[in-house]
């Protein structure tokens, strides 16, 4: 059977409805429920059952100040709730593209972050306010 | 019949999946899960302003 893969630097990565592909260097989908022990007497292993869900989105952009670019898409969110659209393959959704969306807090942002020398970045963890949709059109 | 508030792109990027110089309405920029506002603060749509029909026959 053919194993497909698929270079990183292929995701489309839109937030607050801007494109901001071009500028991520990093991005991370995390997804787990909460596991709540159900184990009772006479049991003989442990057993769990399904909670609440907590999600993230975890980002490393470059810094740019230029309007429409990094910085001023996350000042003009920062600290509302904004959506997300995640593709690992440009944006045309199919089943071999699938689309991750959904809403995200955006907080704990480092608009000012760079040594001498270094370029300007920020990796960001946001925390998603709604549970992530997956969708394969 | 109220119509919905029109805006074009003027950013290089693509805006709420619509390119530059497309027309975006408050509706889908609503659906696209932002704010107008944070939209024309960021420099990537402005209004579309239409003379009123009686100003413009004036």
């Amino acid at each position: 059977m053919a194993t497909t893969t698929i270079l990183g630097n292929t995701v489309y990565f839109s937030l607050a409805g801007v494109n901001l592909s071009d500028q991520v260097t990093n991005i991370t989908i995390n997804q787990q429920f909460e596991e709540l022990e159900t184990t009772a007497m006479g049991a003989t292993s442990r057993v769990f059952v399904k909670g609440l869900e907590t999600a993230q989105i975890n980002v490393d952009f470059l810094n740019s100040y230029v309007a429409t670019e990094v910085n001023t898409t996350l000042q003009n969110a920062y600290g509302t709730a904004v959506a997300f659209i995640i593709n690992p393959n440009g944006s045309t959704t199919s089943a071999t593209n699938p689309k991750y969306t959904g809403s995200v807090l955006v907080n704990n942002l480092t608009p000012i972050n760079g040594a001498v020398g270094d370029l300007q970045t920020q990796s960001l963890s946001l925390t998603c306010v709604t549970p992530i949709t997956y969708s394969e059109t | 019949m109220e119509l919905n508030m029109q805006y074009e792109i003027i950013s290089e990027r693509e805006i709420c999946g619509k390119q530059k110089g497309e027309i975006l309405t408050d509706v889908e920029i609503a659906e696209a899960g932002t704010r107008v506002e944070a939209l024309i603060n960021g420099g990537s749509i402005k209004p579309i302003t239409k003379q009123k029909k009686d100003e413009a026959t004036e």
